[in-house]
């Protein structure tokens, strides 16, 4: 078991990798009344493409987000009456990257629901009957998002922007694709992806650290396990053009609501290398599109922005992109507006000491996670599966520099755009 | 938690606890409700927390907050019941970790914040266009404006109808005065101030009575009205939606804080607060028809809500399943097993409540406000004692009232029956 402590933090947590490849990270907070336990893979919905055994195989979108529902089957009782009846609250998700199991439980009596998390992750058994059942669930689920106007603002402008890489689809599938999954490509997915040495699991919990530990392995060790598959998954995107400059959808709202998203070429460089990229995109939209700036008021009072506005910056397994997004009858001039303001952050350059400014709240912000079990579980698995350390990455972001800025600034091209709206109905 | 009086009708609580890394502290500003002091209220949350004498202009405001480790403050109005709350809140990282004076920098802060605050025309102009448009941003949100509609219909001519959503015409219409004389009376609202994390009480009650200047107000003194509205309704209202928000509204007649409200409550967990109660077992898992479904208790009200998103085809079968559940706690028609279950993961809910400061202040809030005193212990043991019969009691006079579906128009109910 290694010891990993951070002193500025204030934190420590203990990591060992099981003889089965899965590897058990736990942080003990004696304070906490609750336990959180979370167990994830990196298999999530951009892994439509895979390659093994020299084959490769396209499966249906929305996979990993089914079998996320599917493994809460059982033989016996549904596991989520299971873990009820112990008095821990079990829950999942499936992101783009990865598909997590999680419970919590503000008692001692964390033995079982663990043991529990273990065995019904590691198996899955499912009939035909289930599988078709599960559709109509799926398909509302589909539906809630769909009708929410800032969800469908964004899943547009995925596909306004992506060819073929699969975050053109909704982390759920489209519906044709999810009717159109079977009990045999669930099971297929599921012996690639499930494999003990590519999950990881992470505990925060009141508990020893060495009785977690011997849980964990005392289950492990019961189990037998196939070799690993050798599996890899495809990230590609066919074209590094935009699908559609311009896409306009109706729905039933009062404000329409207009994203202006640019797609970036997606390089060969580390994770690290990916996340800084990402930090220094995110510390200049900050300076320039948020309160710090003092012209942000003037851009309130003349009507180029209302409270709605926002900026994300998202870079990832084979994407790339920085998007704004607004409430606005005038997609043009909102555009017109945002091409301006990026021009001239290259015309006046960096203000250090706003930089410097912001870098401080950062810092400030980057304990708040540890505030909740959940999240010190949930935000470690995240970082993890990119093989990085959260305190590292967030030391990374301090000592970003102006001349970092600057050079992320200039290797991007801003020519490749697509502008979406959400328009009324006639 | 520790409770100070710093004036009468102002008090300060301090939950201390090394294991945030964050303090969290909340103003709780406490008026009765009107339907007129409900918009200003809103706007003056809005304004308190943009401009102020010392920083006035938001980058400026947003430069002190960045230099307090990026400090978080934010102002809003909501209401409990009879009650309006405009309530300051505030997350600065704890002084181990950032500087000895953060946590006297910040409440300085905050001072100049709910003391110094600009409130003109130019501001106002601004807040309300930012009201009307959150208010438009929830209609557009198919649950939330179903929501809002029920607040509406059902709770006409109460303090209920009040939390719908806010009507543009109502923001327009409120004038600088109005917030100018809002503001003045916040003075004489009776205050509750919470403090949770790494504090020193004497010395956070020192800062807090040399950085304020606090008036005697009256205490709180809170009602809770049981709504009783008359006949039963059933309304059906069309938008262009995807999926049917389907509400139903029961009225318990039971009383806010009465041996059968306990009762009621923990037979609400078994109804639909879990994925093991009724609802969600047979409306979700058994019979495919919602993704979410959910019943909630108002307190203040004595209301029980029911809510979920389905297909508007089969909006019939799923009143007719949700029908069948409540039935089966008046029957009697659940195991003690099935109680039991529910509870235990209700119980671990409530306290989980204990590790999340907001949380935990949601509880102590509506607690002073009604008076109780009861801990989490003390209402789990409670739960916990429960028969069987004890739940069909409490279901014994819970009628339905309302029911509502939003739901796009010409789809057709596949067993048209009601």
């Amino acid at each position: 078991m290694k010891t990993i402590t951070n002193k500025q933090f204030d934190e420590t947590y203990y990591s060992e990798v099981l003889a089965n490849g899965l590897e058990v990270i736990i942080y003990h907070k004696p304070e906490f009344r609750t336990t959180a336990c979370v167990l994830g893979t990196p298999f999530g919905a951009l892994d439509l493409v895979q390659t093994f055994n020299g084959e490769t195989k396209q499966f249906h979108s929305g996979l990993a987000h089914f079998l996320e529902h599917k493994l809460f089957e059982s033989d016996d009782r549904d596991i989520m009456l299971q873990f009820n009846a112990l008095g821990a609250n079990v829950n999942a998700f499936t992101s783009y990257d990865c598909t997590v199991y999680y419970f919590t439980i503000a008692n001692q009596m964390v033995e079982k629901p663990l043991n529990l998390l273990l065995d019904f992750v590691q198996s899955l058994s499912i009939t035909e009957n289930s599988v078709e059942k599960e559709k109509g669930i799926i398909t509302q689920e589909l539906m809630m998002y769909q009708q929410m106007p800032e969800f469908r603002l964004l899943f547009e402008t995925y596909k306004s922007l992506y060819h073929t890489l699969p975050l053109k689809y909704d982390i759920g599938g489209s519906p044709d694709d999810v009717m159109a999954i079977s009990k045999s490509e669930l099971e297929q997915c599921y012996q690639l992806n499930y494999h003990p040495s590519k999950m990881k699991m992470i505990i925060v919990s009141p508990i020893e650290p060495v009785v977690l530990f011997e849980i964990v392995k005392a289950n492990q060790n019961n189990k037998t396990f196939s070799s690993r598959p050798q599996v890899d998954s495809v990230y590609k995107e066919t074209n590094k053009q935009v699908v559609v400059e311009k896409n306009i959808i109706s729905m039933d709202v009062v404000n329409p609501k207009v994203a202006l998203a640019f797609k970036f070429n997606s390089e060969n460089v580390s994770k690290k290398q990916v996340i800084k990229q990402e930090w220094c995109l995110q510390l200049l939209m900050e300076m320039t599109f948020t309160a710090v700036n003092p012209a942000y008021q003037q851009w309130l009072d003349q009507g180029y922005i209302n409270n709605f506005f926002g900026v994300e910056v998202e870079f990832g397994k084979g994407y790339r992109h920085l998007l704004f997004y607004n409430e606005t009858s005038d997609e043009e001039a909102f555009k017109a507006f945002i091409l301006k303001q990026l021009q001239s952050i290259k015309e006046n350059g960096i203000n250090e000491t706003l930089l410097i400014q912001i870098q401080r709240r950062f810092y400030g912000l980057s304990f708040k996670v540890y505030d909740d079990v959940e999240n010190i579980a949930v935000n470690h698995l995240r970082y993890l599966f990119d093989e990085l350390d959260y305190l590292e990455v967030v030391k990374m972001i301090l000592d970003i520099q102006s001349e970092d800025l600057l050079t992320c600034l200039n290797s991007l091209d801003f020519e490749n755009y697509s502008l979406i709206k959400i328009d009324k109905l006639a | 938690m520790k409770t100070i009086s710093l004036a009468t009708g102002v008090r300060l609580h301090i939950i201390q606890s090394k294991k945030y890394k964050e303090v969290s502290i909340y103003f709780n500003y406490y008026q009765q409700i009107t339907r007129e002091n409900r918009v200003v209220r809103s706007l003056l949350a809005h304004l308190l927390a943009d401009k102020t004498h010392k920083y006035p202009s938001k980058s400026e405001l947003a430069k002190i907050k960045d230099m307090l480790f990026g400090v978080s403050i934010n102002a809003s109005n909501f209401s409990i019941g009879e009650a309006s709350v405009v309530q300051i809140g505030c997350r600065l990282l704890a002084d181990k970790y950032s500087n000895s004076t953060n946590l006297s920098d910040t409440v300085a802060l905050l001072q100049e914040i709910i003391e110094n605050p600009i409130l003109d025309d130019a501001s106002l102009i601004e807040a309300k266009r930012d009201l009307k448009d959150n208010a438009l941003r929830k209609k557009d949100k198919p649950m939330t404006y179903a929501m809002s509609r029920v607040y509406s219909i059902y709770g006409k001519d109460s303090y209920l109808e009040l939390a719908a959503i806010l009507e543009e015409s109502a923001i327009e219409s409120v004038c600088l005065d109005d917030i100018l004389d809002a503001y003045q009376k916040l003075s004489e609202n009776p205050l509750d101030i919470f403090i949770f994390g790494d504090v020193n009480q004497a010395q956070i009650t020192d800062l807090f009575n040399s950085l304020f200047k606090f008036q005697n107000t009256k205490p709180i003194n809170h009602h809770s009205q049981l709504l009783e509205q008359g006949e039963f309704n059933y309304i059906q209202e069309y938008k262009e939606v995807d999926q049917c928000s389907l509400i139903m509204v029961y009225e318990t007649h039971t009383a806010n804080q009465s041996d059968d409200y306990y009762r009621l409550k923990a037979a609400n967990s078994l109804l639909g607060m879990v994925p093991s109660s009724l609802l969600f077992q047979e409306v979700r898992e058994k019979n495919s028809l919602c993704y979410s479904i959910n019943s909630t208790i108002l307190s203040d009200e004595g209301l029980l809500i029911i809510k979920t998103g389905i297909d508007g085809k089969n909006e019939a079968a799923a009143i007719e399943l949700i029908k069948k559940q409540v039935m089966a706690l008046k029957e009697g028609d659940f195991s003690l097993d099935q109680l039991k279950e529910s509870l235990s993961l209700y119980c671990n809910l409530l306290y989980g409540t204990i590790d999340d400061p907001s949380a935990t202040l949601n509880y102590q809030y509506t607690g002073l406000l009604n008076k109780n005193t009861m801990t989490i212990d003390e209402m789990i043991e409670r739960f916990n004692s429960y028969t069987k019969e004890d739940i069909v009691q409490s279901f014994a006079k819970v009628e339905l009232k309302l029911i509502y579906s939003l739901k796009r128009d010409g789809v057709n109910d596949e067993n048209n029956n009601e």
